[in-house]
């Protein structure tokens, strides 16, 4: 289930293909933040239009500059730019685990990505890499990121998704047995 | 034993940035550090006429490199191989070391403390911290030894555009640096305070000579002022590093 | 929270996630077996190399990229090239800054907000491209062909222009680069030698330069600065009139500091020096030149004294300067220069009066001074369906009125004068503009006058723009198309006819990022959308190859190359047999003839341009070697090496209005207008009634986060402007400004006194 949450927020961060209410992901979130007690605003008043425009202003282009640009490269080693550091780190977590990105047009240190590699390390039961990656890669980057995000104020749909991926990641992080989800 | 150099011909040098740019791309150093810089300078007015020149700056790879005398890592034991003749030294090194053999002064970044001793030690601030590293290190200029060592030129010789960045082995009697040096009075940025055997030269008129003097001669003994870190500082730091490794 | 909590899903919640559908689809693959990487060796050393050539200006150098684990990680010069060799000049170098800048373009966009809000949400292609076609179409029917306009610069717009000339209009190219820049010295030329001498002197061979307000070194076009530098090396001799103490001035011989706007009569008296010295060459110019009698009668009464006067400078040193240059003819670079729209009205004369000069010292065709193009003649691509165009537009009337006229000589260049197109779209008059489509050209930070520009904006029914990066105009765009950078397409084949010609492809070094497209490609879909049966061959490859043919060359073989082929040049003339230029009598035309015609000065003569007003200085800007236009200011890299430019004054002014070298002042010019915080630059290298401020900064795009607000637009001060005569450019170079520290407006004292003949401009109150 864990590897499904991981998904889950890998596609809240990409692009909205979809009316985010009807495709039921507004549903799934409030769902998921009430259950690990995340005080949330509820955001099923995004539309499908409201969620494109924030989604641009958020992470694609934006006056003032992108807020939160949503790669690692932005921020390893205050490189402030695309396909740096934070993408050969990325990159070199996947190959260990065997794959390689075929993400799209995105860059690979994307962090829809990221949480997407994330769900995957979860499914194979890759604990040891999942671990380093966490530590020495994604949550290296994530709060800069998630600090930024919040700054700009971002609809509540998108804050709750990433105060949600924070709690989850932490506790990846801390978790040595999170494999045995329960499911009540 | 050889002593690469560097000379900068100003009456060649239009001040275009390219150097500074190209070895930033070389070695991917992050924005605001750098190894290599160029100052605008004046115009202004000098004895000999108004001037307007510049300072390409780097390492200076000096004879007397104070910035290793202030290192406090533990020194090792390290065998140095001339590449020409395949001749042996060994030497003890703290972390910032000058080659024996080539007298480029060089960072072992493995042992390096990022305590900052010797970049507030350079007098010509040739040296940073990279802040933003998981575990900050100094920095500075290799004389692109890494490229030497393959046959090709440092990269800011490479790309400038007037030709005016001549580099060789000032102790080869047939380099153009050396004749540069020695023929032709190639000068290096000193004051009566810091004379530290820089090995980059520079040439050109007299007025660009006077104003380069003028902004860019140091004369502030740095090293003379870096308090040295406690045994307790450095034996954290050494803590620090083992750890992060294992 | 807790552990056990983190561990335990709701079952509502389980449910709604497992009907999500999540898996990995298809984020990840398996590693391939060749994921080998070059890690080993340091730095670029033993990474792939692509050939290319450099946009980041338009001197366009050959390059190669370097390429690790498919990521650019360097550039340097194509070494086959034999212009710039391995090198690149500061922006070169910095490439990689533009094409991994996580402010660039990255997806076709669409505003949402009002216009110049900055709001948008991403679009598909498809549904950009046609709303773009949707508008067009409308507009076109609506208002007749040409309410279109298109403004372009650079290597990608030449697609573009092609579907713009299709619809009809006339004002299918309108380069801010010709109307702003350099026209006024393409026109001169043409008339008096009969073809676009640009840059082809040849300063390499010559042994005295004279240069006029030049940059060079300063705007670096890497081999021209060489040649420049070869020269210099060689011993050539060089005088720099400029009132300001450019990088140039610092390797020159002499600086002659001159008043701005005087240029010409300085000219003139050496014409009329050199003739009465006999100083010129007088077998060339029997030859090979037209109108010296007339010449020698009209500038009879220029004398040094008179020129002294007006030009503030001394008779001794004006001496000296052109018996230095004249005893090196006929190996005399006189630099025509390059941006020529200083004043709009005797630009045009002002560069007839330098070529004329030139050809006084026979410096035409022979080493060390003018040189003649090499041609090389490639295929006509079928497939960008010119003859499609010209079966289009067959029936397309001429406007009744055309935004051409009253410019005797507009019609010779393609497009319509910027200043034209603008205020037509601003006041509906001779006839409406409603869509604009803007392709790699800052409107507001190269056309004079931004405010106007603004509100003509407002007035279009539609804009659109194609960019690498959100520059100024994206904040005004209903779409926004992401172009690939020059890093990731192609683009036509570039070839270079000048002393070492060359041809070249400039093509991908790493796949296009995002979804920005290149430019054949876009604008194929958008001619399909429009019906137009343009760009048939199926892709850049398929054109490449039918350009290249011709010269029995393909992509593979220029590959096997090295990426470059090089020709042998043909600069130099036989001065024994004549000239047989493309000019109205095949010589050198000293006299114009066809000036005459249109009652404009066959012969140039020196029109003051009006002085400062009391307490103002002359605004004059120019360049920085970091930095091109205003389109490199947020290159990571570059803004480091130069944030913002600084205000330069005269030091004994500085000391008179009390203000300090790295004090911040805000300029106010002659109609009120005010300007960001600018850093001055106390030196004694600028004249005192002028001030210098380096060009393109100050950005208003809050889109670039590496530039926005940093230093000063010298555009923004540019609002008094006039028209050149002749093909309509635009003169930038008549704005004044005075300080303003600390809320208190500090006027600026009048140290050089103005002689009679120097009318002042006239302040009209502040707006
Ligand atoms: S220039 Fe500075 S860093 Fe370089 S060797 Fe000399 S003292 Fe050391
Ligand atoms: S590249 Fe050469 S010309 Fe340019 S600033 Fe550096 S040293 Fe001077
Ligand atoms: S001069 Fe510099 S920016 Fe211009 S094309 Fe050459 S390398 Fe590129």
């Amino acid at each position: 289930m864990h590897s499904k949450i991981s998904y889950f927020l890998s596609r809240i961060f990409s692009y909205p293909e979809q009316d985010p209410v009807r495709a039921g992901l507004t549903q799934a979130l409030a769902g998921l933040a009430a259950d690990m007690d995340l005080d949330a605003a509820p955001s099923t008043d995004i539309t499908w239009d409201l969620a494109r425009v924030e989604y641009t202003r958020l992470f694609v282009n934006a006056v003032g500059g992108v807020p939160a640009p949503p790669y690692a490269s932005v921020y390893r080693s205050g490189a402030r730019i695309l396909m740096q550091q934070g993408l050969d780190e990325a990159i070199g977590y996947y190959r260990q685990a065997g794959v390689e990105p075929d993400s799209g047009p995105e860059p690979a240190d994307h962090i829809s990505v990221e949480l997407a590699f994330v769900a995957r390390l979860l499914e194979t039961g890759n604990r040891k890499l999942l671990k380093d990656f966490l530590r020495d890669h994604l949550l290296k980057w994530y709060p800069v990121f998630f600090e930024r995000l919040l700054a700009a104020q971002p609809h509540p749909y998108y804050e709750t998704a990433a105060r949600l991926t924070r709690l989850f990641l932490q506790n990846l992080c801390q978790e040595d047995s999170y494999e045995q989800t329960t499911v009540s | 034993m050889s002593q690469y150099a560097m000379v900068i011909d100003l009456d060649r040098c239009v001040g275009c940035h390219a150097c500074a740019l190209a070895c930033r791309a070389e070695w991917n150093i992050p924005v605001p550090y750098r190894r290599n810089w160029v100052k605008r300078l004046g115009p202004a007015k000098t004895p000999y006429g108004m001037s307007y020149t510049f300072y390409p700056g780097l390492c200076n790879h000096c004879d007397h490199p104070v910035c290793v005398e202030v290192c406090p890592a533990d020194p090792v034991k390290r065998e140095f191989t001339d590449s020409k003749t395949g001749k042996k030294i060994t030497m003890e090194i703290a972390a910032t070391y000058k080659d024996p053999f080539t007298g480029a002064v060089l960072i072992d970044k493995e042992r390096c403390l990022g305590c900052g001793s010797c970049v507030e030690a350079c007098p010509y601030g040739a040296r940073y911290l990279n802040e933003n590293l998981d575990n900050p290190k100094a920095d500075k200029c290799t004389f692109c030894m890494e490229r030497v060592e393959h046959g090709e030129v440092p990269a800011c010789v490479k790309t400038c555009i007037t030709d005016a960045r001549i580099f060789g082995d000032l102790s080869d009697k047939s380099s153009d640096v050396y004749k540069l040096v020695h023929e032709k009075g190639a000068k290096r940025l000193t004051s009566s305070e810091v004379n530290i055997g820089p090995n980059v030269y520079y040439m050109g008129s007299k007025k660009d000579l006077h104003l380069l003097a003028e902004k860019c001669t140091p004369h502030e003994k740095t090293w003379e002022n870096v308090k040295a870190p406690t045994r307790r500082d450095v034996l954290m730091a050494a803590i620090k590093m083992v750890t992060e490794k294992a | 929270m807790n552990r056990r909590r983190f561990l335990k899903l709701s079952a509502a919640t389980c449910a709604a996630l497992a009907s999500l559908e999540l898996e990995n689809k298809g984020i990840f693959r398996p590693v391939a077996s060749d994921a080998a990487t070059c890690k080993g060796l340091p730095g670029s050393l033993g990474a792939k190399e692509v050939t290319s050539v450099c946009e980041m200006c338009f001197w366009r150098c050959p390059i190669v990229a370097k390429i690790k684990d498919n990521k650019l990680v360097k550039i340097e010069g194509n070494p086959k090239s034999p212009t710039n060799g391995h090198r690149v000049c500061a922006r070169g170098n910095s490439g990689i800054q533009l094409l991994y800048d996580p402010d660039r373009m990255k997806y076709p966009m669409k505003r949402v907000g009002a216009r110049g809000e900055g709001k948008w949400a991403r679009i598909t292609w498809d549904e950009a491209l046609d709303e773009i076609a949707h508008n067009m179409k409308e507009v076109k029917k609506k208002y007749g062909p040409h309410a279109l306009a298109m403004f372009d610069h650079g290597a990608s717009a030449e697609f573009y222009r092609e579907i713009f000339r299709a619809t009809g209009t006339e004002n299918f190219s309108n380069e801010p680069a010709f109307f702003q820049c350099l026209g006024p010295v393409s026109m001169a030329y043409l008339t008096t030698y009969g073809y676009q001498v640009s840059e082809r002197v040849d300063m390499a061979n010559a042994k005295a330069m004279l240069f006029f307000g030049s940059h060079l070194g300063e705007n670096v076009h890497l081999s021209h600065v060489r040649e420049y530098m070869k020269g210099l090396l060689r011993g050539a001799k060089l005088v720099v009139v400029d009132p300001r103490f450019s990088a140039a001035a610092g390797k020159a011989d002499m600086w002659l500091p001159i008043r701005p706007g005087t240029d010409t009569a300085l000219i003139l008296a050496w014409i009329n020096y050199v003739i009465q010295h006999d100083l010129y060459d007088k077998e060339f110019v029997h030859k090979h030149c037209k109108g010296f009698e007339q010449l020698r009668k009209s500038v009879r009464d220029c004398t040094m004294d008179w020129a002294a006067r007006i030009c503030d400078l001394n008779v001794d040193d004006m001496t000296k300067a052109i018996k230095m240059v004249a005893e090196a003819r006929p190996r005399v670079s006189l630099h025509p220069g390059r941006h020529a729209a200083w004043y709009g009205k005797g630009d045009v004369q002002r560069h007839r009066a330098m070529g004329i000069l030139t050809a006084l010292f026979g410096s035409v065709g022979v080493p060390g001074g003018l040189y003649f193009p090499t041609p090389i003649h490639l295929g006509e691509a079928d497939c960008l369906g010119e003859d499609e165009v010209d079966d289009l537009i067959e029936d397309v009337k001429p406007p009744e009125t055309s935004l051409k006229d009253g410019y005797a000589f507009a019609d010779i260049f393609p497009g319509s004068p910027t200043d034209a197109i603008i205020k037509a779209t601003k006041t509906g008059k001779p006839y409406p503009v409603k869509l604009w489509g803007v392709c790699g050209v800052n409107l507001l930070q190269t056309i004079s006058n931004p405010y106007q520009t603004m509100d003509a904006i407002k007035k279009l029914d539609f804009i659109f723009t194609i960019e690498v990066l959100p520059t100024e105009p994206a904040i005004w765009a209903d779409i926004i198309l992401p172009e690939a950078t020059y890093l990731e397409r192609y683009d036509a084949v570039h070839k270079k006819g000048n002393l070492y010609p060359y041809v070249t492809v400039r093509q991908p070094v790493v796949d296009p990022m995002f979804e920005s497209k290149p430019p054949y490609w876009i604008a194929r879909n958008l001619a399909k959308r429009l019906g137009y049966n343009l760009f048939t061959c199926k892709d850049e490859r398929e054109f490449l190859n039918e350009q290249l043919e011709e010269i029995d060359l393909s992509l593979d073989k220029l590959s096997k190359a090295g990426g470059i082929v090089t020709f042998k040049a043909n600069p130099y003339k036989d001065l024994n047999k004549p000239l047989g230029l493309n000019t109205d009598s095949g010589k050198v035309e000293l006299y114009a003839e066809s000036y005459d015609d249109e009652d404009l000065d066959p012969i140039p003569r020196f029109e003051p341009v009006p002085a400062p007003p009391k307490g103002y200085a002359r605004l004059v800007y120019g360049r920085v070697p970091m930095h091109t236009f205003s389109r490199t200011m947020n290159n990571l890299w570059l803004s480091n090496e130069c944030p913002e430019g600084k205000l330069w004054i005269n030091d004994e002014i500085a000391t008179r209005i009390g203000v300090k070298d790295g004090e911040t002042v805000i300029m106010e010019n002659q109609a009120g207008y005010r300007s960001n915080p600018v850093t001055l630059f106390v030196t004694a290298g600028i004249r005192p009634d002028t001030v210098y401020l380096p060009h393109g900064f100050g950005s208003r795009s809050p889109l670039l986060t590496k530039t926005y607000g940093k230093g000063a637009s010298d555009q923004f001060m540019i609002t008094n402007y006039r028209q050149d005569p002749f093909m309509g450019a635009s003169g930038h170079r008549s704005n004044f400004v005075c300080l303003i520290k600390d809320g208190k407006k500090l006027s600026i004292p009048e140290l050089r006194p103005l002689p009679p003949e120097i009318p002042r401009f006239k302040m009209r109150k502040a707006s």
